[in-house]
């Protein structure tokens, strides 16, 4: 096993820079999610990873081996990664056998028997053992990713890569898939690198989650971390919902007091992050599940009378468009409950769940 | 003319009208238009740039042919600047200057079609209608018109294919030209004759030589600057890519009194070889053109992924992406093939008494007035371009029209 590392990293297209300097650390049996819009540096970045692309400035090192840098780069045959492309790349030619094979073959070292023995290890590891003679096309989206993720495997790289492995599936089959890979992953205990711009995949497959922006970093951290910390709006608005309203710091607060906020169109908020000065413009940020649907708010932090302007039933819960003032909030309520439109409420937002962002002025 | 260019905008169109989601056309009728509406306002409208650059190209070829004008214009009573081009530069007195100055105003002609040709086709890749999804087309319903369609086909089959190939055949059998029909002036001596004359087999062997090497260095160089254009871009193989379709805009008549009087001080002169490079010049834009089709159909994840496999770039492109353009590249084989075949403008200024071909003899025959042996020679050619076309059916299970039509269209 090997972990992988990128000092410094830059890919420039002509004028155009795909991918401005990102630092990475990938421990050994590590699954890393790449995670951000299109456009982010993220499919750029893994393909430099394995080789398909030459970096412009700064190293990749696979363990100690420096695999790229400027002018330099190990072709990517011989760097030992496997890789999941998202249009599964399986080829049409060949039957599932062969096209899991294909690699092995290459290699002269491994004996014949010794080279079924694998394809079929391969192919029962992904759920595929009934299918190993049939033709390409005689199989389900799903199923040609399944051969895919065995052809990747099969040659036991140091590295796995995906580039969004499950966004040409049906959704139902994308969850399940999700799991599968998660559990396969764990199993194997290869280092891997997966590239996706769905941020529910990112949470359920991460150990960590790296989100680009712009072919920067925007935020490294659990799925957890991001979701519940995040560094700056685009991470908050990019993973989940969230509702974001201009305003200033109006008190800093401290070890045992609260910060206080004045919103841009006057009401003041209490938030329990604090150590941002007095006088910050900022984003206030609370997630919908966070906004509180009361009866009565009389006397609470952060209560506000308001008025239902739209309340959607979801299933497992409420989608509730709240009005107040000026300020239209998003609440998620569950289980679901039902407000006639119009009625009036009270809305509480709680301290802890107020976050203050640094406004940053170029959005 | 009509008859001889039918078949090249079938196969230029029939691409995109196969690639045409035709949930398109069933939205439309889910609108309320009937057939006949769906057909004018959403069909024909899609495939209008692919229609247009069909239209052009015929235009094109028309401009540059010379031999169907040639035998029929001629006695007609009407010309075209081709066959006067011909007339200046082969009949006695030659007109140097004058048939110079006519091939540079065919030149610029023709030009501006190819010109106009791009920029129409450019235009049709924004109607990007061709999915990744299969999706099957459904045949459209004729009701009470098909005798009428069939009718319409069947005639056109009638004057395109059987009364043509009907009178070669009979008259390759005859012994004179005659007004009537009767068992007497039956005889296969034309055939008899054509394989015992020295330099009709000596044609046939040159024919046939040529058009196998030209066929096969249209492949593999039309394939590698494709290959190169397109997955190695940068200026120069987009250069290189675009110098060697640009053949396509010379008329084969132009083309073959440049290589003449460039080649005719060259030892090149008066060979075989001469030919081959008109041939391959020629048709190596129809080899670019239609493997850059067939290359850009093949994803470049199935080569990444074969390098991620661990094969060296060689190996993918030699057990990934060589099989899987394989029917593409065999269609253009025998395209070129029986092109080259076929080939007489260009080879008429080339040929030698040590390089003759048998579209040349034909040529020769005709003008000489002995129709029926060249009519035999014709019975030849077409049947060793059919036995082409079902041999390639057959061994390759290519259906070349099919693939040919996939890939020009």
């Amino acid at each position: 096993m090997t972990g992988v590392r990128l000092e410094n990293m830059v890919k420039r297209y002509g004028s155009t820079t795909a991918v401005d300097g990102i630092d990475l650390d990938i421990a050994e049996g590590e699954l890393l999610v790449l995670l951000g819009p299109s456009g982010c540096g993220k499919t750029t970045t893994l393909r430099c990873i394995a080789g398909l692309e030459d970096v412009s400035d700064g190293r990749i090192l696979m363990g100690d081996r420096v695999v790229s840098s400027a002018g330099f780069s190990v072709p990517p045959e011989r760097r030992g990664i496997g890789m999941v492309f998202q249009s599964y790349a399986v080829w049409p030619h060949m039957t599932v056998t062969e096209n899991v094979a294909f690699g092995l073959k290459l290699n002269r070292d491994i004996p014949r028997a010794d080279i079924a023995a694998r394809v079929r290890g391969a192919l029962e590891l992904v759920g595929l053992g009934a299918l190993a003679e049939r033709g390409i096309s005689q199989l389900s989206g799903g199923q040609q990713q399944r051969v895919a993720l065995a052809r990747a495997v099969v040659l036991e790289p140091k590295v796995l890569l995906f580039d969004e492995p499950l966004s040409n599936l049906d959704a139902k089959l994308r969850e399940r898939m999700r799991f599968e890979l998660r559990a396969l992953q764990q199993r194997l205990g290869i280092t891997s690198i997966y590239v996706t711009h769905d941020q529910q995949e990112a949470m359920v497959i991460a150990d960590r989650v790296v989100l680009m922006h712009g072919g920067k970093i925007a935020q490294i951290g659990s799925p957890q971390e991001i979701y519940n910390r995040p560094a700056s709006l685009f991470a908050a608005e990019f993973i989940g919902l969230t509702n974001a309203i201009r305003g200033e710091v109006v008190s800093a607060g401290g070890a045992s007091e609260s910060a206080h906020v004045r919103l841009h169109n006057g009401l003041m908020l209490t938030s329990t992050n604090t150590g941002l000065p007095a006088g910050t413009a900022v984003d206030v940020m609370c997630r919908p599940e966070h906004v509180r649907i009361i009866p009565d708010g009389t006397g609470r932090e952060n209560s506000f009378r308001a008025q239902i302007e739209e309340s959607v039933f979801l299933g497992n819960l409420s989608d509730v468009g709240i009005r107040l003032g000026e300020l239209r909030l998003r609440s998620q309520v569950s289980p679901a409950a039902a407000w006639p439109a119009a009625s009036d409420v009270w809305v509480q937002l709680p301290p802890e769940n107020v976050l203050l962002l640094r406004a940053q002025t170029e959005d | 003319m009509f008859l001889f260019f039918c078949p090249f905008v079938y196969l230029f169109t029939i691409g995109s009208l196969r690639a045409m989601d035709t949930s398109l056309e069933e939205a439309a009728r889910a609108a309320g238009a009937t057939t006949l509406q769906t057909l004018a306002k959403i069909t024909l409208p899609m495939s209008l740039p692919a229609i247009l650059a069909a239209g052009l190209l015929v235009f094109i070829l028309c401009m540059e042919t010379y031999t169907i004008p040639g035998i029929i214009g001629s006695t007609a009573g009407f010309t075209t600047l081709p066959w006067q081009i011909f007339q200046d530069s082969s009949s006695v007195p030659v007109h140097r200057a004058h048939a110079a100055a006519a091939a540079t105003l065919l030149l610029l002609i023709t030009i501006t079609g190819v010109w106009l040709q791009r920029r129409l086709t450019r235009t049709s890749e924004k109607f990007v209608t061709v999915g990744g999804k299969g999706f099957r087309g459904r045949p459209l319903q004729l009701g009470a018109y098909r005798w009428f369609a069939t009718a319409l086909v069947a005639l056109y089959v009638l004057a395109a294919d059987v009364l043509p190939f009907g009178a070669l055949l009979l008259s390759s059998v005859m012994k004179y030209s005659a007004p009537t029909i009767n068992a007497q002036i039956f005889t296969l001596k034309h055939f008899a004759a054509f394989f015992t004359t020295p330099n009709m087999l000596s044609a046939l062997w040159n024919t046939i030589f040529l058009a196998v090497l030209a066929g096969v260095a249209c492949v593999a160089i039309g394939f590698l600057i494709s290959l190169l254009e397109i997955r190695m871009a940068n200026p120069a193989t987009r250069m290189l890519a675009f110098l060697s379709v640009l053949p396509v805009a010379v008329p084969g008549i132009v083309y073959g009194i440049g290589l003449l009087w460039t080649y005719v001080q060259t030892p090149l002169y008066g060979t075989i070889w001469i030919l081959l490079v008109a041939y391959v010049a020629k048709f190596l834009p129809y080899g670019v053109i239609v493997s850059r089709s067939g290359i850009l159909q093949i994803h470049p994840e199935l080569e990444e992924s074969a390098r991620m496999s661990g094969a060296s770039p060689w190996r993918a492109l030699s057990a990934i992406t060589i099989p899987l353009v394989q029917p593409t590249l065999i269609a253009i084989l025998f395209f070129v093939v029986l092109q080259s075949i076929k080939e007489l403008s260009a080879s008429l200024f080339l040929y030698t008494e040590n390089s003759q071909v048998l579209s040349v003899l034909t040529w020769h025959y005709m003008d000489a007035g002995d129709y029926q042996f060249a009519a035999a020679i014709g019975v030849v050619q077409t049947v060793i371009m059919i036995g082409l076309v079902i041999a390639t059916r057959a061994v390759f299970r290519v259906r070349l029209e099919t693939a040919l039509g996939k890939e020009l269209g």
